[in-house]
């Protein structure tokens, strides 16, 4: 304060920093939830706007009117816009295949593992433990699997997802559902399968097919993993040089660079117990039957 | 002389956690593999500081890294990754001469600190290592800190000598 050139200098640095920073900050709560700084916009609207209107020279009443008018509206169908584009995306989650009937819980990723975490692949949602969020359950996008939560917080969650390095996700692969697992990197020597690829490799040595769908075996009471889930679609089969299992690469069926509204997968349980089959207890005929194919259900063989 | 270290650090520790929110929320967006933000924080405290300060700086601004949601696998690593590129950075703390040449060197070391643990983690586990995000890394890292290193320890000076004065 005794030498004003001197201090005058860096206050004024660190009020622009802090200005900078806090237009950063709006910027990124724009970016990340639209319509949430809505309010800093009808203030500013409000502030301005009658300054605007004064100031404008020469404008009659009724062109000035009606200019406001339209802007209005044009705004107004925007955020309709937006508002459709998100609801569509909901829709798309929670109407698909994957869903198959199961209770779902919409999220929205909130935020990502930074780029420069080197192999780790998570997002943040914006649903917890007070939504009915839980670990190990499964979350889906429209196309299929995203990932499995692994921890939960009161109103957000972490989320593994399909390309971090430490996840292994069992799969069937092609129409005959041959098992295999599906990772980040290449197992058992084969290619690695590149940016934004998974690498699949199957258990016994077999082929799959260059556009194939690959889908989620499934796990025990559905956890961390329902079955019949779409992970992605066979680009490439890895020629074999004599390793002991085949490898494919994946693309996956879920955009996972451009995630935005997800669904976690609250109930896997079936309610109804499954229907049991009564074999008739009538004796043998002694008479032979005409033989006409029995319908059976195969469960092994798909 | 209490009150000024509490402000500074207090300072010190709001820009963390913006970089590390920032670089969790809106970076990924846009599509950047970014430039580590959080480091070159921990990179000026360690030019002003000295290595001690550096280290403990950046043990705070890991912790920050690893908690910030979606929180790492395994909480720590980043702390001590950190703390170790804090006091590498504050291995180039000068007492009197301010070379132009400082900050690029101890931004290009410490970037260098964190990306070898990464490296050197991958392949501890056996998981392929991606040489060339881990090469983009360091010089966007350097490039960004060429800039905004020089700017963060000019600003802390400025306060320190406001505050002395």
């Amino acid at each position: 304060m005794t030498q004003p050139h001197r201090g005058n200098q860096p206050r004024r640095h660190r009020t622009l920093a802090v200005l900078v920073v806090a237009t950063l900050l709006l910027l990124g709560l724009d970016l990340s939830r639209p319509g949430s700084t809505s309010f800093l916009r009808t203030s500013a609207a409000a502030a301005f706007g009658p300054l605007e209107r004064a100031i404008t020279v020469g404008g009659r009443d009724d062109v000035v009117r009606l200019t406001r008018e339209r802007d209005e509206l044009a705004s107004a169908r925007q955020q309709d816009e937006a508002t459709v584009r998100a609801a569509r995306e909901v829709t798309s989650v929670l109407t698909s295949p994957a869903a198959g009937g199961a209770r779902l819980l919409a999220a929205r990723v909130v935020a990502f593992t930074p780029a420069t975490s080197s192999g780790e692949r998570r997002i943040t949602i914006d649903v917890g433990s007070r939504d009915g969020a839980a670990e190990d359950l499964t979350v889906i996008a429209g196309a299929g699997l995203v990932g499995r939560v692994v921890s939960v917080a009161a109103w957000t969650s972490d989320v593994q997802v399909l390309g971090d390095r430490q996840l292994i996700v069992g799969v069937r692969a092609g129409a005959r559902g041959r098992l295999g697992s599906v990772s980040a990197w290449a197992q058992a020597g084969g290619r690695p399968p590149g940016q934004g690829r998974l690498s699949l490799s199957l258990f016994e040595p077999g082929t799959v097919e260059v556009g194939e769908v690959v889908t989620t075996l499934g796990s025990v009471d559905g956890r961390p993993f329902r079955p019949d889930l779409p992970v992605g679609t066979v680009v490439s089969v890895d020629p074999d040089r004599g390793q002991l299992t085949s490898t494919a690469v994946v693309d996956p069926a879920v955009d996972l660079a451009a995630l935005d509204v997800v669904a976690v997968v609250l109930s896997t349980q079936r309610s109804a117990p499954r229907p049991t089959t009564a074999v008739p207890t009538t004796p043998v005929p002694t008479t032979p039957v005409p033989t006409t194919p029995v319908p059976t259900t195969a469960v092994s063989a798909r | 002389m209490s009150a000024r270290i509490g402000l500074l650090s207090l300072l010190r520790a709001a820009l963390v956690v913006l970089a590390a929110a920032f670089s969790a929320v809106v970076l990924p967006r846009i599509g950047l593999p970014g430039p580590d933000l959080v480091l070159l924080v921990v990179v000026a405290g360690g030019i002003l500081g000295g290595p001690a300060r550096g280290a403990l700086l950046g043990l705070g601004a890991g912790w920050v890294v690893d908690l910030m949601p979606p929180a790492a696998a395994t909480l720590g690593l980043a702390a001590l990754t950190y703390a170790v590129a804090g006091a590498v950075a504050g291995l180039w703390h000068r007492d009197g001469a301010r070379s132009a040449l400082l900050p690029p060197l101890a931004t290009f070391a410490a970037a260098g600190v964190v990306v070898g643990a990464g490296i050197a983690g991958a392949v501890e586990s056996g998981w392929p290592v991606d040489w060339a995000g881990a090469g983009w890394s360091v010089a966007l890292t350097t490039v960004v800190g060429l800039v905004a290193v020089p700017a963060l320890v000019r600003a802390e000076r400025g306060l320190v000598r406001r505050r002395l004065a």
